[in-house]
């Protein structure tokens, strides 16, 4: 897979900017077929960090009522990395 | 706080003033705890947001009105520590508000005129010639005659009676200028009473001495803004007859009707609707109320004299701030004036540019006087009280026909009128002052016809 494709967006929420301050995590929304060997390699080139650990999953889509209908919202993988001490992405520091 | 004063003029300073690291930070942080709670973000609840986060998305300097707080803070506490005291708006130069950080000093200057210091000496004793006021006879009959006009009645007059001043005429005329009719110039049964100065200058006493129904011309000159329009005026020749035919236009008049108005007796009846229990009663007030009149008229005249002379004495160098304060004040009256007149801004022909450049002058003068006004209260310890105030609301009241109570709130809600009427009471406390200090020397009213200090 193309490394340019499997990150999709980097996600800034109140969760991953406490994990971030605990432990160095970083957390992005990839690519759903990506594996995290490919996860790993892709921020390791995007990025010039050096990364411990990859854990991902699956976010379910959300049941969506528009009416009498329902839909679904596409599921998602995301992605968490523990990055080593002292790196950093400059995007993580304020979005 | 670190202050520092520059003196830049005579009347300019320079202050220089720096908020302590420690305090800017604190603010700051306050600033971002109060936004964290207004602005939504994604991924985040309200209010929860990290400051780290939010400091990157919402630049410091954003916080303009929290600064302009912290500045106006500062110098206020920078003008009591320094004593100065300001004049007028004052003007903020070099803040740093592009390149602000959260945890260094924050340093700005203000550069304000200040009020000059004066020393005002020979306010006291002033030598004014005060002219005896007396009345004569004839000025309190023709007093006791205006009051009777009021229970007279009109009278024609018999039909060789010839027009004499304070007659009533009924006339018809038609005006015309330089061959053509005169645009506002022409009426149909127009009530007149000669000697009033209601119409154009020279008109009514070109009518005296004429009987009715007679059929005549009337040639005067045009008033230079005759209908709201000006007119080119021919200068007058050197020598040449002083009647320039081409200014002057022609009325041709008739006249219809004339009437007299007839005056009753003064009896104890009129003097009892006048509320006087007598004649004698009734011409004695008639008297004292002229007299009044006069002696105020006289010490209005002796306080413009002294106006006058102070400011011609006095060095001072009104700052020009207040002189534009004063321009201001100038031209919004003048506005107010011509609006309550019923006229329309526009048709009036007054331009407040003009009168900007026009009035300087007499707007320098007056603030002068103020000044000089001001700084004699200061050193006679008088001061505007409460009491003082209330009394011009009420003052203020009468006049325009509203409530002490609103006028009041009205003058308390805007700081720059009050402060006007302020230093507008200081000043006539302090011309009072002056005036009783005064040393008058009483001479007959026909010896003098200015007031020149002697």
């Amino acid at each position: 897979m193309d490394t340019f494709r499997v990150i999709e967006k980097p996600l800034v929420t109140e969760k991953s900017t406490q994990l971030q301050e605990a432990g160095n995590w970083v957390a992005f929304q990839v690519h759903p077929q990506a594996n995290k060997i490919q996860i790993k390699n892709a921020v390791e080139k995007l990025f010039s960090v050096t990364v411990l650990r990859v854990n991902t999953s699956v976010v379910v889509g959300k049941q969506k009522r528009f009416g009498k209908n329902i839909g679904v919202s596409k599921n998602w993988k995301k992605a968490m990395l523990r990055l080593k001490d002292g790196d950093k992405i400059e995007m993580f520091e304020g979005v | 706080m670190e202050l520092v004063v520059e003196e830049l003029d005579k009347m300019k300073r320079k202050l220089k003033i720096t908020v302590p690291q420690d305090v800017v930070s604190q603010r700051v942080d306050n600033a971002y705890k109060q936004l964290n709670r207004q602005i939504k973000m994604p991924g985040f609840r309200p209010g929860k947001i990290p400051q780290g986060i939010l400091e990157k998305q919402v630049p410091i300097h954003s916080f303009t009105e929290m600064f302009q707080e912290l500045m106006q803070e500062y110098y206020e506490q920078a003008l009591r520590e320094s004593g100065i005291i300001p004049v007028g708006v004052p003007e903020i130069e070099n803040t740093e508000l592009e390149n602000l950080k959260k945890d260094s000093p924050f340093n700005f200057s203000v550069i304000l005129d200040i009020k000059p210091e004066m020393d005002i000496q020979n306010y006291k004793g002033l030598k004014f010639k005060k002219r005896e006021i007396s009345i004569t006879d004839e000025e309190q009959e023709n007093a006791i005659r205006g009051i009777l006009g009021r229970y007279g009645h009109l009278e024609h007059c018999s039909d060789g009676h010839k027009v004499e001043p304070n007659d009533f005429l009924l006339m018809d005329f038609e005006g015309s200028f330089q061959g053509e009719p005169l645009e506002d110039g022409s009426a149909t049964d127009y009530k007149v009473r000669v000697g009033e100065k209601r119409m154009i200058e020279g008109f009514e006493d070109q009518l005296i001495g004429h009987q009715v129904g007679e059929e005549f011309e009337v040639k005067v000159i045009l008033p230079a803004n005759w209908g709201g329009k000006i007119r080119r005026i021919s200068m007058p020749v050197p020598g040449a007859d002083a009647e320039q035919q081409e200014d002057r236009a022609t009325f041709n008049v008739k006249i219809k009707e004339i009437q007299q108005l007839i005056l009753p007796e003064l009896t104890d009846d009129i003097a009892s609707k006048e509320g006087f229990d007598s004649v004698d009663k009734f011409r004695l007030a008639v008297k004292t109320d002229l007299q009044a009149y006069k002696e105020q008229q006289e010490e209005i005249g002796i306080k413009e004299a002294i106006f006058n002379k102070l400011v011609k004495e006095s060095q001072a160098e009104p700052p020009e701030p207040l002189i534009k304060r004063e321009l201001k004040f100038m031209i919004e009256g003048m506005k107010y004036q011509i609006e309550q007149s019923g006229m329309k801004l526009e048709d009036s022909g007054f331009d407040p540019k003009k009168a900007e450049t026009e009035w300087r002058e007499k707007a320098l003068f007056n603030t002068k006087g103020y000044m000089v006004l001001e700084a004699i209260a200061g050193k006679e310890n008088i001061h505007v009280a409460q009491s003082d105030l209330d009394q011009e609301y009420e003052k203020l009241a009468e006049q325009t026909k509203q409530k002490a109570e609103d006028i009041k709130k009205r003058m308390m809600s805007n700081h720059e009128s009050l402060s006007q009427t302020n230093s507008k009471i200081l000043g006539q406390k302090a011309m009072n002052f002056i005036y009783s200090h005064c040393e008058f020397e009483y001479v007959k009213d026909s010896d003098i016809k200015e007031n020149q200090p002697s």
